[in-house]
């Protein structure tokens, strides 16, 4: 009898820790065209984090070199307009020996920035609406894993990431759309500016936009990671506390005292499986809404230091600087792409860390 | 690379026979640097078309709006125009005529560049 009944609380126990079927609340909010096919269709049965991470990196080897040939024929108009100016501003500083005119680099820098300007527009709207998806990803990602980590015995420290995942993700999310993209433009129109007026004195304003752009991003991770690792501490004693206490007051009970208990064990662990399942399909949904704008933003970025780099041995130093600058733009749009990413990342990667049987 | 060698040539001939007039009077020796300043001009104008030709075949070939351009090859133009007439005037001892010269050059610059930097300004409006 005592072994039918151990019986049965495995089978419930196994049918509660199947991971094969995620939950539509995981795979529905991923994008169309999403890098990861497998798991919008939520055939997760044989998908470790291993072949995610494989699939991603194949898909990523796939994108990069059309993104790559796009993105060249910007980086060699601009290096021709640098070229252009540069030879006119040696024409004319070897005739007269001093100074060129000012206007052939403000016309200068009134090409690049146009022919950057474009560009621009496309991959900071792209860059928004990633983050805007994970915004909603989240969402739904976070409830579930809570969920998961409150079933595995962890309710308190389901509740501390739930709601400290949520608060930071929403307020990061919030600075990102009304202070640093705004921001970001004003330091675009601001390195243009500086480019075509004598002085060079707008170089440090947008110098400071940047520095500001990189700290707020640095600083909201850092808190939230500080906030996980303090919270998370006390909470997870508790849970684990909690969960000892009420095992061992199960098996006080005459009879069924230590099936129960047992048993209690099996299902804590087959809870635990699930929120790891759900954890790594989080986390690769994440990586694949991210991956198609981070690479062609990262390549956008690189593309136009690059650029700088080339044009600095040959072109006037205010277009070097404007290129230079709106390589800077794209990667802080990057920077905040990647926080959005990172925080929704050590969301998951804390829950599955949640340690209580 | 012959035409180097013989634009050098009319260069040097110009500026010693320029140095022999000056001593009778400076109006033949401005007269005859302006001969020679128009034709190095000429000279390079079939290496200008050369180049011209090609940017164009470049811009069409990449589909590059030719508003990107243009603007910036007129700058380039007018201001090697008005440095050399610039030059010019102040060899003749006109100071003042060359810096008009300078001032008009840089306001014909903008005015070629104003397309250019209607479009730019749009932009930078719809991103702010």
């Amino acid at each position: 009898m005592r072994k039918w009944i151990i019986l049965l609380l495995l089978l419930a126990a196994i049918g509660q820790a199947d991971a094969s079927s995620l939950p539509s609340e995981l795979t529905d909010p991923l994008p169309p065209g999403s890098a990861l096919e497998e798991l919008e269709e939520g055939e997760t049965g044989v998908h470790t984090l291993t072949d995610g991470l494989a699939d991603l990196w194949e898909e990523a080897c796939g994108h990069l070199l059309g993104m790559v040939k796009e993105s060249v024929s910007c980086a060699v108009l601009l290096l021709s307009v640098v070229v252009i100016c540069g030879l006119a501003q040696d024409c004319l500083h070897a005739a007269r020996g001093d100074e060129a005119p000012g206007y052939v680099p403000m016309v200068g820098a009134l090409a690049i920035t146009w022919i950057a300007a474009g560009n621009m527009q496309s991959l900071m709207g792209q860059g928004v609406e990633t983050m805007e998806q994970l915004n909603v990803y989240s969402k739904a990602l976070l409830p579930t894993l809570a969920a998961a980590v409150a079933a595995g015995g962890g309710v308190a420290s389901a509740g501390v990431r739930h709601v400290a995942g949520v608060f930071f993700a929403d307020v990061l999310i919030t600075i990102i759309r009304n202070v640093l993209l705004p921001m970001v433009y004003v330091y675009v129109a601001l390195a243009a500016a500086d480019a075509m007026l004598p002085g060079h004195r707008l170089k440090t304003i947008a110098k400071a936009i940047s520095k500001c752009t990189a700290w707020v991003l640095t600083g909201t991770l850092v808190l939230y990671t500080g906030y996980l690792t303090i919270s998370g501490a006390v909470a997870g004693s508790t849970d684990t506390l909690t969960t000892q206490l009420t095992r061992s007051a199960m098996g006080t009970v005459p009879v069924v005292g230590n099936i129960i208990s047992d048993a209690a064990g099996t299902v804590l662990a087959g809870a635990a499986m699930l929120k790891n399942t759900i954890g790594v399909a989080g986390m690769l949904g994440v990586l694949a809404m991210c991956l198609v704008p981070f690479l062609r933003l990262a390549v956008q970025y690189l593309l136009y230091k690059i650029t700088a780099f080339l044009a600095g041995t040959m072109g006037a130093s205010q277009l070097v600087d404007l290129v230079d600058g709106l390589g800077s733009a794209f990667g802080m749009v990057l920077g905040m792409t990647g926080a959005c990413a990172l925080l929704l990342l050590i969301s998951v990667i804390s829950s599955i860390m949640v340690v209580t049987v | 690379m012959d035409q180097i060698f013989q634009i050098t040539a009319v260069c040097l001939i110009g500026a010693v026979l320029t140095a022999l007039l000056r001593k009778n009077g400076t109006e033949m020796a401005l007269l005859l640097t302006l001969a020679v300043a128009a034709v190095v001009l000429l000279a390079l104008g079939g290496a200008v078309r050369d180049i011209t030709d090609l940017v164009t075949r470049m811009l069409h070939a990449g589909s590059i709006a030719p508003e990107l351009f243009v603007p910036l090859i007129k700058t380039v133009a007018i201001a090697l125009v008005s440095r050399i007439g610039a030059e010019l005037c102040r060899d003749a001892g006109a100071g003042a005529i060359a810096q008009a010269l300078e001032t008009a050059g840089a306001l014909c610059a903008v005015v070629a560049a104003l397309p250019l930097f209607q479009e730019v300004w749009e932009m930078l409006q719809t991103l702010l």
